[in-house]
């Protein structure tokens, strides 16, 4: 089963290559990523049920991989749904020639593809090559069209995520010489096994290594200071890349944190490693504070909401109380769903007034009377405003802040997203109100990105009044893999 | 072991002097031909390294280095460079003598920081840890210092070495399904910038990084 997972979006970007129609290749993904959907949810389901899915040496998927792997397939589907017709739109206006657009379907499975590989890997070292691998796979993807920013933001993006994984291979080196004396050859990257043995191992060198790892996976994380590459990457990309960045892939490279932070922790104590993840939060909300408050970029601004939600995430993990991590997960799904959606309907949106400068969008409610209020309620939800979805994550994991006593953090973070509560809403409001420019037309553009749209809002607005009963069983079991040690 | 450690010390040296003269040439070819000197160094410990230990792993190893590092990404630094700048004198933002200066300094803190942390003499080879730490910072500071996006190819291509240097050195080797993707990454990653470095120029028709600064706040 893992293995035929693995395998969907290889075949599938193999036989994108073979086409150049757009309806061909639009066929061919949505049969796909369907299938890829069906296959993530029955393992998904699989192991919620309580059996963990192994095979072989390499391949391990407990609760934790289960939840991004659903993630990753769902939100992957949702993209390939709304790429027909955000690609089509390109298409007739000439942003790219139609031979371009197999390249299009080929990286974004492939890019699929070393997601799972990232979550299904039960070896630090392939894990590592599976996170570079996603970095050169969306490459290409965020420079598509080929324009000077874009290409700007390509090369910036490729070279410091590049430099920033390479310090996350020393530290996996630096665990493996730590390990290789314990355990031999073949488990020192087991992260199993590592966390059975983690005590006999060097604590200097374990904490190192952990180091190492968070500042280069916290670098495709997008966690401050390492965030420069973010909102270029997720401003030039086309828009449902950029969704499936900031939906998916920044939780990928937060789960290959977790995994050394579960090892570690197993050694040196929770403080530790869990301080230093904190440390980073609670830095990246802070940077991206100002960068919210006086934003002209409408992606920009979703970028920047981006390091500020992996910012509160990480914080959460950081308290690391079994509520604190019960909201960091269920942040992780609230954030990943709102964030697409809210780019499905930038890209929308920006599409129709030809610009993503957020002063030269205005009177949205009258011209798009889907979309414009569509923008309200998403900019609302990720703004965490009640009721929805990512006010009770925010909600839960703050009220676990000040309940361990942590009200220095607490409170702290509390003001930071208050303040950026007000930027993200101050933004919104001058797109959605005043009287719109004269060149843009009245009415929706295309009613299938509008029904895209809606589908993606439901769970925004369903998580924020009532957290269905399987959702509260999975975020339990997710949560019991931290405290669960090394079973 | 004992017997190929002057050997093996020797040729980790050879490789920090490479290194030295990929950060002192002021020409695109010689930059290169120091890489590829490196990379057949790199080639050269890994056979040692296996005839020392009697690990086969490490002729594999050997083999991909060489293929790799000293075929096919000089193959595809020369391509590029041929494309988009040649015989262009290279540019760097600090002087000769001062580049070499915090050169120096990165070696020194690498010994320094080695010795403190981990402990003098440990790992199989206590050259390699200290050396590999240098090219790593090393690399970094080329990217940082010089101009041209292609250099900044070589500057991750250092860095790339320092890691694989570290590798071999401490352990002989991470498990051979994780260094085949480790070789597959690098080599699909210089492929990859090489592209980007193409149609950078082909858009900008230049290829200094100084243009590469649009996107801000």
């Amino acid at each position: 089963m893992p293995l035929i997972l693995l395998a969907l979006p290889l075949v599938i970007a193999s036989l994108s290559l073979m086409f150049t129609n757009r309806k061909v290749l639009g066929a061919i993904s949505i049969v796909g990523s369907a299938t890829i959907v069906l296959t993530a949810l029955s393992i998904a389901r699989q192991v919620f049920a309580g059996s963990r899915v192994v095979w072989g040496q390499f391949i391990f998927i407990d609760a934790l991989s289960a939840l991004i792997l659903s993630l990753v397939a769902i939100i992957g589907f949702m993209v390939t749904l709304y790429s027909l017709g955000y690609l089509a739109h390109d298409l007739k206006e000439g942003e790219f020639s139609e031979d371009r657009l197999k390249w299009y379907y080929f990286w974004l499975n492939i890019f699929v593809f070393t997601m799972f590989l990232v979550l299904v890997s039960a070896n630090l070292g392939i894990m590592w090559v599976a996170v570079e691998g996603t970095t050169l796979a969306t490459a290409l993807l965020v420079g598509f069209y080929n324009k000077k920013n874009s290409l700007e933001a390509a090369w910036k993006y490729i070279i410091i995520c590049t430099v920033g994984i390479i310090f996350a291979l020393f530290g996996t080196i630096l665990l493996h010489y730590a390990a290789v004396s314990v355990t031999g050859e073949s488990g020192s990257l087991d992260w199993q096994t590592l966390r059975r043995v983690a005590e006999q191992l060097d604590p200097k060198l374990l904490k190192l290594a952990f180091i190492f790892a968070l500042v280069g996976y916290g670098t495709k994380v997008g966690l401050a200071p390492m965030h420069t590459w973010l909102p270029d990457a997720h401003s030039q990309a086309p828009s449902p890349i950029s969704a499936m960045l900031s939906g998916v892939l920044l939780n990928c490279a937060f789960y290959s944190i977790i995994r050394f932070h579960l090892v570690v922790s197993e050694s040196l104590g929770f403080r530790f490693s869990s301080n230093l993840i904190l440390l980073f939060g609670v830095l990246s909300i802070v940077v991206a504070l100002p960068f919210i408050l006086v934003q002209r970029d409408i992606k920009r601004l979703l970028a920047y909401s981006s390091i500020e939600h992996m910012g509160i995430i990480a914080v959460a993990v950081g308290l690391g109380s079994k509520l604190a991590l019960y909201g960091a997960f269920l942040h992780m799904i609230n954030h990943a769903l709102t964030k697409s959606s809210l780019f499905f309907i930038v890209g929308n949106i920006s599409q129709h007034y030809r610009t993503k400068r957020i002063i030269r969008i205005k009177g949205l409610f009258k011209t798009m009377p889907i979309m414009g209020p569509a923008l309200m309620v998403g900019g609302l939800a990720v703004a965490g405003a009640p009721p929805f979805n990512i006010f009770m994550s925010e909600f839960i994991i703050l009220s676990s802040g000040f309940a361990q006593g942590r009200y220095l953090v607490s409170s702290l973070i509390a003001i930071l997203i208050t303040l950026i509560f007000t930027g993200v809403i101050y933004a919104l409001s001058k797109m959605v109100l005043g009287i719109p420019p004269s060149r843009v037309k009245l009415g929706e553009h295309g009613n299938f990105a509008v029904v895209v749209v809606l589908i993606s809002l439901v769970p925004v607005v369903v998580l924020g009044v009532y957290i269905p009963g399987f959702i509260h069983d999975i975020l339990q079991q997710v949560t019991s893999v931290f405290i669960g040690g090394s079973q | 072991m004992q017997n190929y450690q002057g050997l093996v010390n020797f040729l980790i040296t050879l490789i920090l002097a490479a290194t030295f003269i990929i950060i002192m040439a002021r020409r695109f070819n010689s930059i290169i031909m120091a890489v590829i000197i490196q990379g057949l160094l790199l080639a050269a410990l890994s056979t040692a390294l296996g005839w020392a230990t009697g690990i086969h792993e490490m002729y594999i190893a050997a083999l991909l280095t060489l293929t790799v590092k000293a075929g096919i990404i000089p193959i595809v630094l020369i391509n590029a460079v041929n494309k988009v700048a040649i015989n262009r004198e290279i540019e760097s933002f600090l002087s000769m003598k001062m580049t070499l200066l915090i050169a120096a300094c990165l070696v020194f803190i690498s010994y320094l920081a080695t010795g403190q942390v981990i402990g003098k003499g440990s790992g199989l080879i206590n050259e390699a840890l200290p050396v590999a730490i240098s090219l790593i910072l090393i690399g970094l500071f080329l990217m940082i210092n010089l101009k041209f996006p292609i250099m900044q190819i070589v500057g991750l291509v250092v860095m790339e070495n320092g890691i694989f240097l570290a590798g071999i050195g401490t352990t002989i080797g991470m498990p051979l399904v994780i260094e085949l993707g480790i070789f597959m990454d690098i080599l699909v990653g210089v492929l990859i910038m090489g592209v980007l470095v193409f149609r950078i120029n082909r858009s900008f028709n230049t290829i200094d990084t100084k243009n590469l600064r649009n996107l801000r706040g």
